[in-house]
């Protein structure tokens, strides 16, 4: 039999690691802070399994003081964040609380702390692990709950010390834990849905861990995204309205950029309009179109306030107060988010003619200047337009030509050219995206095409688990779009297969994981008001639906009537497990009838061949058996069953240590 | 929001199924112990460690609806579930338990008197844990709570305890409170179950009581007693039966003996025969009154175990002197029972010998 203490300790230790747990899923705070305190938390443990003596309370109380001190100076020193500082502060404390448990307060404080260092995780991160945390958190609550409770009603109802806890205690005790705290799961799963919520959320969680941005700017050099070509950190996952969906995403789009300095792109078309929401609760940023994609995207934070949306977006829908949009389609919000940002886009499928006049600034070639580069560009546009007519021709010439005749590599040799688009079309003749989209640019200018640089993304893996693609920061891409007369702002990638279509290494399990944190993320850490309206939604559709069904169901039809079948079995059996489940719960009037104890040794005689014959009473039936044993079980159970009298716990208990004695006595 | 008629139409249905399924039958009414003009099935109170944990929760939700972070949201609905298993748990443990109690025909004032309780568990499959019987709120009795750690399903205990009243007279006990603080306690959750007895509780008898009150002519009386013939329970001897005597006194083994009618003499008993006068006038102090009704009732007792025929004269009524136990008791109903008889007079209580 395990004691209270040891018992204590257990769960009181499992509470600490799992404070360190969540404290370690508070970010930046580093591993090895982490390690210092969980080693502290060890030497604790050793120190109160040898139960060495106490020490005294007042030193705890200066330590706590010293330690509240130095949070106050962290926070206004060292760390920027106050949460930061409080998980740093809760876990010092929680180690230097657990050389300190002695009465049952103490182990009150330390699940106190635990649970702030849990709010303090909540506050902070957006893991999936929390779950995790907060379930076992839970367990081990009521573990502990049930424990401290169970001791002090011994302790008040018997006026006794218990130095071990009584056998309820046991493995059915522990798996009964657990089993609540399954059921307490659902029904927090269940709450968490119908839990009110605000209409806009006034927060959203500030990450210092952003995901960092390239590419993005006003301003990109040929060559910055090329050192993110392998890094498979996640920018945003992107979610279809099904498969027809997702064969036709091809570019997510970030920002177009116009000019050329012969260093890099810039964007000298500054304006922007502010597009506030419509009375739909949704941004129009485009004109509707008959066909449309649908998609939703959820960004992970980052230090950039692009959107990103496929080309020719019409609608926008996100938790925004305002975006900007400009000329170009390019869409922005006023700053950096920061945190997690999840929206709805919908764009036009196909892009319609647009019969607005194309700026100056989409055609200018000073870049090229009138030096031997511009000379080199004319000669070999005239290489490649040869016989092209239209400006739809030319331009899928260009990007043929580029395609074919020019090798993709992430680290291309420096050559003698004036600038990295002359270095790539006539000296090194390799590169990546950007060198063949500032190329395919400069060519469309020179063959008088208005063209822009368009930097953004690739739709990325396909996750089958969930249906949604995850894009990584080696999918940054950067194309081009050309103005055909005929059909508006077209887009042109001139890169190859090989930097389109990286090679993917992902495992089934971690595409899996990866759904996972989606669907954490998408359900848990993005659940809003507009969720909340959709379920009830959905619940009203459905019963309305079932309602009709059974409505019509009752007006006749064969089809109908099966279903009214169905209905009826299905309202019998919920009925059926009502009664059930209240008969179970209902006390009944206990009757008068043959007691356990004596059931048992009647069972135990009659495997041994002594059973009572018709009209044998009992007590003669134990004198024909000649065991006094049997006769002392046989006289209390007359006492209980015909003496008007019910045993009390002490002849109870001697009757049934009776029948354990007659057992063993009977047992070979 | 486009409400379609389906939200409102089963709803009084469903009600009404409810209603006929859950709610309480009207063909068993309970004389229910109306406290007041709302009576709840069950109380509910907030323990010191159930104030803290709605404190953290209010706390909790306060920061989940300011910030509108859902892991708080999270940690708001995890603390709500266990309130509600809480709820529930408890509620089964309560459910389904019936307590009554075994008292015994004598009690005496201020006595630890010995009661048996007993608690069943009337659920087929759950047991209780940990759960606390105790008298509901009865004016003048002193009763501890009775503490059970596991009932079974189906299964029954016999506690004692030990009940001590502060008053004499009539008592109605009229339940019991069955209450319990499992599993978390958060909460102490109990319930009233309609357990109804009355008992009459005896005055206290105790030798300090009458100190100073002892007639010492009764005692000498008894010390020098030479029996004379008369009509008192004690033989006194045998003569020969003549036609007037009472054939019923005939001693018939003797006269078998001896061939002749022989006549059973009984003693004279006035020299063991006592009336306890109670003049039962209200005094200023009501403690005062109750001392010389314990008074009386022990010297009742006291001179009972003398041998003495006791009778009992207070201003109402009057019992004739008589003895046995059942005759003592008899007296002590009648003190149990007694009240002030208005002012008039000294109230007093003395033995009075014939």
């Amino acid at each position: 039999m395990m004691y209270f203490y040891t018992y204590a300790l257990i769960v009181t230790y499992f509470m600490a690691s799992l404070g360190l747990f969540s404290a370690s899923l508070v970010e930046t705070i580093e591993t090895p802070f982490i390690a210092s305190v969980g080693t502290a938390v060890f030497i604790s443990l050793i120190f109160n399994i040898k139960r060495k003596k106490p020490l005294p309370s007042y030193l705890w109380t200066i330590a706590a003081v010293v330690v509240l001190l130095l949070f106050v100076l962290d926070y206004l020193s060292a760390s920027s964040s106050i949460i930061t500082s409080a998980a740093r502060f809760l876990a010092i404390l929680l180690a230097l609380k657990l050389f300190d448990v002695n009465r049952e307060r103490d182990y009150i404080v330390v699940y106190s702390i635990v649970f702030f260092q849990i709010l303090a995780c909540a506050a902070s991160t957006v893991s999936p692990l929390f779950f995790l945390i907060l379930f076992l958190f839970t367990a081990g609550s009521i573990w502990a709950m049930i424990i401290y409770n169970l001791r002090k009603d011994l302790q008040e109802g018997l006026r006794v010390n218990p130095a071990g806890p009584p056998v309820v205690f046991g493995m059915p005790f522990f798996v009964t834990v657990m089993a609540t705290s399954a059921v307490s799961l659902i029904i927090t799963l269940m709450l968490f849905l119908i839990l009110p919520r605000t209409g806009a959320g006034l927060f959203d969680f500030k990450t210092l861990n952003s995901v960092k941005l390239t590419g993005f700017s006003e301003r990109v050099a040929p060559g910055v995204l090329g050192p993110l070509k392998k890094d498979p950190t996640v920018v945003m996952r992107v979610q279809t309205k099904g498969v027809k969906d997702a064969s036709r995403l091809r570019h997510l789009r970030g920002v177009s950029l116009d000019r050329f300095d012969g260093a890099a792109w810039t964007r000298s078309i500054k304006e922007s309009v502010v597009v506030r929401r419509g009375p739909s609760g949704s941004f129009a940023v485009g004109r509707p179109a008959p066909s449309m994609m649908e998609l939703e995207i959820m960004l992970e934070p980052t230090d950039s306030d692009v959107i990103f949306a496929p080309p020719n977006p019409v609608r926008l829908e996100g938790k925004f107060s305002n975006i900007w949009l400009d000329p170009s389609g390019g869409m922005r919000l006023p700053a950096a988010p920061f945190y997690r940002v999840d929206y709805r886009v919908w764009s036009s499928a196909s892009t319609a003619p647009d019969n607005g006049r194309v700026r100056g600034e989409y055609l200018d070639t000073s870049f090229m200047g009138a030096g031997p580069f511009a000379r080199r560009i004319t000669a070999l546009l005239k290489v490649i337009l040869k016989d092209k007519e239209t400006d739809m021709e030319k331009a899928r010439s260009i990007e043929a030509y580029l395609k074919t005749r020019y090798s993709y590599s992430l680290e291309p040799k420096k050559g003698d050219g004036v600038n990295p688009v002359d270095d790539f079309l006539f000296y090194s003749k390799e590169g990546y995206c950007e060198h063949y989209a500032s190329a395919m640019a400069a060519l469309l200018r020179g063959a008088g095409i208005p063209s822009r640089v368009v930097t953004g993304f690739l739709p990325g893996e396909w996750n089958g688990y969930g249906n949604y693609f995850i894009v990584r920061e080696q999918d940054a891409h950067s194309w081009v779009e050309a103005y055909m007369k005929s059909s508006g702002w077209t887009t042109f990638d001139p890169t190859p297969e090989a930097g389109v279509a990286p090679v993917r290494g992902t495992s089934a399990l971690a595409l899996y994981m990866d759904f996972l944190r989606l669907r954490w993320n998408r359900h848990i850490i993005h659940f809003s008001l507009s969720d909340q309206r959709r379920l009830a939604h959905g619940v009203e559709d459905g019963s309305y639906r079932l309602y009709t069904r059974l409505r019509s169901a009752a007006g006749g039809g064969r089809a109908a009537g099966a279903m009214a079948l169905n209905a009826a079995a299905l309202a019998i059996a919920a009925f059926l497990a009502m009664v059930l489940v209240k008969s179970l719960m209902r006390g009944r009037p206990r009757q008068s009838k043959t007691p356990k104890f004596y059931e048992e040794m009647v069972r135990l005689l009659k495997k041994k061949g002594l059973s009572r014959m018709p009209g044998e009473t009992p007590l003669e039936f134990a004198m024909r058996t000649g065991n006094p044993l049997v006769m002392e079980v046989t006289v209390f159970f007359q006492a209980e069953r015909y003496g008007l009298r019910t045993l009390s716990g002490y002849d109870l208990v001697r009757a049934k240590m009776t029948v354990e004695a007659l057992k063993k006595g009977l047992s070979p | 929001m486009n409400i379609k008629p389906v939200i409102s139409a089963p709803l009084p249905w469903l009600t009404f199924v409810a209603a006929r399924t859950f709610g309480k039958k009207t063909q068993a009414p309970k004389a229910a112990p109306v406290a007041g003009p709302v009576w709840f099935p069950r109380s509910l109170r907030f323990t010191r460690e159930g104030k803290w944990f709605t404190a953290f929760l209010f706390f909790t939700g306060i920061a989940a609806i300011n910030t509108g972070n859902n892991l708080l949201y999270l940690i708001v609905a995890a603390l709500l579930s266990i309130i509600i298993i809480s709820g529930f748990i408890s509620e089964s443990t309560l459910r389904g338990i019936s307590v009554s109690r075994r008292l015994p025909s004598r009690i005496f004032k201020e006595a630890a008197t010995p009661v048996t309780i007993r608690v069943s568990n009337g659920k087929r499959f759950f047991p209780s844990f940990s759960f606390n019987v105790q008298e509901a709120d009865c004016a003048g009795l002193a009763a501890g709570p009775l503490y059970v750690l596991k009932l079974a399903a189906d299964e029954g205990a016999d506690r004692d305890a030990r009940y001590v009243f502060k008053r004499r007279g009539r008592f109605t006990l009229l339940g019991v409170k069955v209450s319990t603080r499992f599993p978390f306690g958060l909460f102490l959750k109990g319930k009233r179950e309609l357990v109804r007895d009355t008992v009459i509780v005896y005055p206290s008898i105790d030798p300090s009581n009458i100190d100073g009150l002892i007639d010492h002519r009764s005692f000498r009386a008894e010390g020098s007693s030479r029996p004379e013939k008369g009509s008192g329970a004690q033989i006194h001897g045998l003569r020969d039966y003549s036609f007037e005597d009472d054939s019923r006194r005939i001693h018939w083994k003797s006269a078998a003996r001896q061939s002749r009618l022989l006549l059973k003499e009984f003693e004279r008993e006035e020299g063991k025969r006592i009336s306890i006068v109670f003049d039962n006038y209200s005094t200023p102090d009501g403690a005062r009154f109750e001392a010389l009704v314990d008074a009386a009732a022990s010297l009742s007792d006291h001179y009972m175990k003398k041998g003495f025929a006791v009778g009992l004269k207070t201003l109402g009524q009057s019992i004739p002197p008589s003895s046995g136990t059942d005759h003592l008791f008899r007296i002590l109903h009648t003190l149990a029972l007694i009240e002030p008889a208005g002012p008039g007079g000294p109230a007093g209580v003395r033995p009075d010998p014939f």
